[in-house]
């Protein structure tokens, strides 16, 4: 199994009144495998995502990813962790404006330690699989909303991670480009065997995974 | 490395006005500091080049306090075993505005220490021997300048040259040019040597030599030889090396010098505030791509120093830039800086000190250090930001103003911190503690800044949102939403407000207090002193028969014959003064600290030898009244009671006035430098002042001062004094404004697509001018709110520990109001002016015609 989590708790304590985003979640993925999250805004997918990408620790619960516990790791562990094992796509692309599109996908190779030409090569390798080689000498704020999409998607890609979080990836774009993204997602865990859980509002895209699971006020629901 | 010329350098370069804004500050703030830098250096490296130009190969020097006299120079031959010795007397001289160092050796001796080379001397004999030398200064009107300065004036040997000696005309023939090298190097070449005779009739010395120098034989330890020459001397002669001299000069301008370098450093600090300030507002303004970096993996230590590495990539450019322009501006420091240090110590600074790598090396990596530093904060910030800030792009991590009991707390302590640091006494006479107290207040008004800000925004809400309109509704609304960006700006401009505002404060009660001392204490009609006499103490006399030609005439009632000259005291120098006390006592006024009763004071000093001393040396050497000073005088060290302590503002080096009587006894004949001169009632002390230059003659060079031109011209060094404060603080002022321009500017860039949606239901640009205008005035004038307030306490903590322990002078606290009161209207709207030009320059940039293209992305 390539990530488990048993009995998820997670609060938002930040604010005057405490948010239980997660209330008890149980979710395991099998390596290779592509899940979608469902449900309505505030249910807790992002909260899901954001655990079991290594962002931060839940705060109760237990949460492994290839057997390393991510509830008891502390921040340098997790960094270490985001970088190696995990890659993202967030619904607004988060592309970093001063950097080409080439340094995008190559920045998490380089900060693996990986040299820059080897870098560069593996990213634009990634680059062409997404169609975006010839527009890598451009900065985001040059693309359109899909192409920086399917950058994004190489970037997360680049660095070989085991696993894929997908936040909302097709939520800022057209039904034509949306679609584009979803297939590229769908071709890649086919290929590479990556596993991705993806957290979307469409039916549509949710139908590309192979598991949907659906969520309601920090727990899953049946479908 | 990658990462920071990608993700910093390029972010720098996609915000120009930023980048340049602050880079410009921190320049501007080294700037200051490598003028300022240079001009000390230059008061203290030209006398102290100067003085090891002229020792030569002189390594020991016989003194006296106020001059050898020649009657002992016969008991100093014994000390011939240690080597050849060397009679010099010294002065200045000037022709039109040039002053040359006069140096009066004897001929015969003096090459044993110092080299001499003649310009085509002999038909290419260069090297002249003594006697030949001797020929050529034979006539007491003779002078050998520089090679170096004759070319400059475009003089030759033969040519008559006119100087001013202290207080005569003399034409002086150039009998021949020495080369560049040796003492010819000295004071760039403005040297003239004259023969030792001639040069006492000139400078008014007669019986008696500066100092005698020893030229060591080969072998001998000069420090066995100080020790054994000192325990032969009798009373009231001693022994020292040449570079003694130095050190006195650097200890005697050190204060001033310490708060030259304060003043300089406020311009640096408020660069560092814009550092920081730019810095702050890239972490805020790109938290979510440094939430996206973390969540590629990047470490939190890897964006600390990303963002410190801004701050280097801002500072290493500014410091560099600074360098090259605080170099240019070095002379002009120098010439803010002269007047002082030649009116209150004396000291002309005879050149620009070059900059050194021992100057700009330091300078540039304190420089660059503490742009880090003041970027540690806002780096510290973004390191914390957690990777989720890229998903839910909310401004976690970043300093929230409403911690109110914490930073009201924090306040506290350092201004509890501050009060008990302006109770400790200086560190080598230097006001370190009260430097500290100031920082502490500047940091605990920093830390209320942001609810200062808080609280006005309330106390404006209804004005702002009720009587100004749509531009006032949008403002407040922006101005209420972006507190905790806003914080940091008005913090930063308004503590330098509030340092400028002090400094304005300090001058404007040093104005007060000394206009009230001098009412009180110059009460002579005229006032009459050497044409080269340009301050108090150095060592320029009146010669011949001009004190009794000024006593000769009818209009004089009395004559107060005074003297002051630089008397060496506890490894500084101090400036010695006698005065007549009975003619004080009926004719004069004075004004001691700790009793009204200045005639019973003098009274007990005439009748027990007792001295009166002024508040700077009381206060520096801690004495009090009934305590005693122990003086260098030719019949050695002599304890005086100090009767009374009396206000002074003319020297901060400390000033001891003994009655002429007691002077005679212990130092010798009073050789007048300055009198005060009291009229008969009903005389014109106009007239009598031309009357008097009349008699002297055009071959007299002295200066007569009315009461009235005199007070004039104390103020006008007064106000000459402070012009490097004024230039230093015009400085601070436009780097802090440099730093909110780069703040509103900043803000109304990243407002571009809310500026469009208000243009598209209807806002008129006028509306949005107005809006900006009116945000910039509320920053503004805010800033200036804590300028003032913070200023008020910063100027007493300036006044009553900084100003005493530096100088020793009792300010009265007298502040300027009017002062505040225009600068109260002045920056807000220089802020109001600054938002109106950048939203005007962003609409027009950014909003062309209303088109939905910006919202659509």
């Amino acid at each position: 199994m390539l990530l488990t989590a048993h009995q998820l708790h997670h609060t938002y304590s930040g604010t005057q009144t405490p948010v239980q985003a997660l209330r008890g979640v149980d979710l395991e993925l099998e390596a290779g495998s592509f899940t979608a999250l469902m449900g309505p805004s505030g249910c807790g997918k992002s909260t899901l995502l954001q655990l079991c990408g290594a962002m931060e620790p839940p705060t109760q619960g237990e949460l492994t990813l290839q057997g390393v516990p991510l509830h008891s790791a502390g921040d340098e562990a997790l960094t270490r962790l985001r970088r190696e094992k995990v890659g993202f796509v967030f619904q607004s692309f988060n592309l970093l404006p001063t950097l080409t599109v080439m340094e995008n996908v190559a920045l998490p190779l380089r900060l693996a330690g990986r040299k820059y030409a080897e870098a560069e090569q593996a990213a634009r390798q990634w680059l062409e699989r997404v169609e975006m080689d010839r527009r890598r000498s451009h900065f985001p704020s040059q693309l359109s909303g899909g192409e920086r999409q399917r950058v994004a998607i190489a970037r997360a890609l680049a660095h070989q991670p085991v696993l894929v979080i997908a936040d909302e990836p097709t939520g800022n774009l057209d039904s034509a480009n949306g679609q584009r993204v979803v297939e590229l997602l769908q071709s890649v865990n086919r290929e590479t065997e990556v596993t991705i859980l993806l957290a979307t509002h469409d039916p549509a895209v949710a139908a590309a995974a192979g598991r949907q699971l659906r969520m309601k006020d920090g727990q899953f629901v049946s479908l | 490395m990658h990462l920071w010329l990608t993700f910093i350098l390029r972010y720098l370069r996609q915000e120009p006005f930023r980048a340049l804004s602050t880079l410009v500050g921190i320049a501007l703030g080294i700037t200051v500091i490598i003028a300022i830098a240079l001009a000390k250096e230059s008061s203290v490296a030209g006398f102290q080049e100067a003085m090891n130009q002229v020792a030569g190969r002189a390594a020991l020097e016989i003194s006296a306090p106020g001059g050898l006299p020649e009657n002992r120079i016969a008991e100093l031959a014994e000390f011939e075993k240690y080597g050849p010795l060397c009679p010099m007397v010294t002065g200045e001289a000037m022709t039109g505005d040039l002053t040359l160092q006069i140096l009066g050796v004897d001929i015969l001796r003096d090459q044993e220490v110092r080299d001499y080379e003649l310009v085509d001397f002999g038909g290419g004999r260069t090297q002249p021997s003594p006697t030949q030398f001797l020929a050529l200064l034979n006539d007491p009107s003779a002078v050998i300048l520089t090679e170096k300065l004759a070319k400059r004036r475009g003089w030759k040997v033969g040519d008559t040259v006119p100087l001013m000696f202290a207080d005569q005309k003399q034409d002086m023939r150039i009998a021949a040019l020495l080369m560049d090298q040796g003492a010819a190097r000295a004071m760039e070449g403005n040297v003239a040597l004259m023969d030792i005779a001639a040069a006492q009739w000139r400078l008014g010395k007669l019986g008696r030599i500066d100092r005698m120098e020893i030229r060591l034989r080969d072998g001998l330890n000069v420090d066995d030889v100080e020790k054994q020459i000192a325990a032969k001397l009798s009373p009231g002669l001693n022994v020292a090396r040449p570079s003694r001299r130095g050190s006195e000069v650097e200890k005697m301008l050190s204060a001033y010098h310490f708060n030259l370098t304060l003043l300089s450093g406020i311009a640096f600090l408020a660069g560092l505030y814009v550092i920081y300030n730019s810095v702050s507002l890239a972490v805020i303004g790109r938290r979510v791509e440094i939430g996206m970096l973390r969540t590629l993996g990047v470490s939190r230590a890897h964006v600390a120093w990303l963002f410190l590495g801004e701050a280097a990539a801002l500072a290493i450019p500014g410091c560099l830039l600074g360098l090259l322009v605080g170099q240019g501006l070095g002379h002009q420091a120098v010439k803010l800086t002269q007047l002082t240090t030649t009116t209150l110590y004396g000291q002309q600074p005879v050149f620009l000190a070059p900059l050194t790598f021992a100057t700009a090396v330091p300078v540039t990596l304190v420089g660059v250090l503490l742009a880090m530093l003041a970027a540690l904060r806002p780096a510290l910030e973004a390191a914390r930001l957690a990777p989720v800030t890229a998903v839910r792009n909310a401004p976690e991590g970043v300093s929230q103003p409403h911690r109110t009991k914490r930073r009201v707390m924090i306040a506290l302590g350092l201004s509890a911190a501050g009060f008990l640091a302006c109770k400790l006494p200086t560190i080598g006479g230097l006001p370190i503690f009260g430097v500290v107290a100031s920082l502490l207040a500047v940091a605990a008004a920093s830390s209320v800044a942001p609810l200062i800000l808080q609280g006005n925004l309330f106390v404006l809400r209804k004005l702002m949102t009720r009587r100004c309109g749509t531009a006032g509704l949008l403002a407040w609304g922006n101005l209420a939403g972006g507190q905790h960006r806003l914080a940091i700006p008005v913090s930063a401009l308004g503590s330098t407000l509030a340092l400028t505002t002090s400094v304005a404060i300090m001058v404007g009660s040093f104005r007060e207090t000394l206009i009230y001392w001098v009412d009180n204490n110059l009460s002579a009609d005229l006032y009459v002193r050497p044409g080269n006499k340009k301050g108090v103490g150095g060592d320029v006399n009146f010669s011949g028969d001009t004190v009794d030609k000024i006593k000769a005439h009818s209009a004089v009632l009395a004559m107060d014959v005074l003297r002051n000259f630089d008397l060496p005291y506890e490894g500084s120098r101090i400036v010695m003064n006698t005065a007549d006390f009975q003619v004080g006592m009926k004719h004069a006024h004075r004004l001691f600290r700790d009793t009204s009763d200045w005639r019973g004071v003098l009274q007990a000093c005439c009748e027990k030898d007792a001295v009166i001393i002024s508040e700077p040396l009381a206060l520096r050497y801690h004495l009090k009244p009934g305590d005693t000073i122990s003086l260098p005088t030719p019949l050695g060290a002599k304890p005086f009671r100090v009767e009374a302590i009396y206000y002074d503002y003319s020297n901060d080096r400390g000033s001891v006035t003994l009655d002429h009587s007691a002077y005679e006894r212990y130092f010798g004949p009073v050789v007048p430098t300055n009198i005060a001169v009291f009229l008969r009632p009903g005389s014109d002390p106009d007239a009598t002042r031309d009357e008097i230059l009349e008699r002297l003659g055009a071959g007299r060079n002295v200066q007569i001062f009315t009461n009235v031109t005199l007070r004039a011209e104390v103020m006008r060094i007064f106000e000459r004094s402070f012009s490097i404060t004024w230039a230093l603080e015009s400085i601070a002022i436009l780097v802090a404004m440099a730093g909110v321009a780069a703040t509103v500017f900043t803000l109304v860039l990243e407002r571009r697509e809310e500026l469009l949606i208000l243009r598209q239901v209807g806002a008129s640009r006028s509306q949005l001018h107005r809006t900006l205008a009116m945000e910039g005035a509320v920053i503004g004038g805010m800033s200036q709110i804590i300028g003032v307030g913070l200023g008020l306490v910063l100027s007493l903590i300036l006044i009553y520990v900084i100003n005493v322990q530096s100088f020793g002078w009792t300010l009265q606290f007298k502040p300027p109001w009017a002062l505040l009161g225009w600068s109260s209207v002045a920056v807000p709207l220089a802020t109001a002016l600054a938002g109106w030009l950048f939203a005007a320059r962003i609409l027009r940039r950014a909003l062309r015609p209303p088109t939905a293209a910006p919202l659509a992305s």
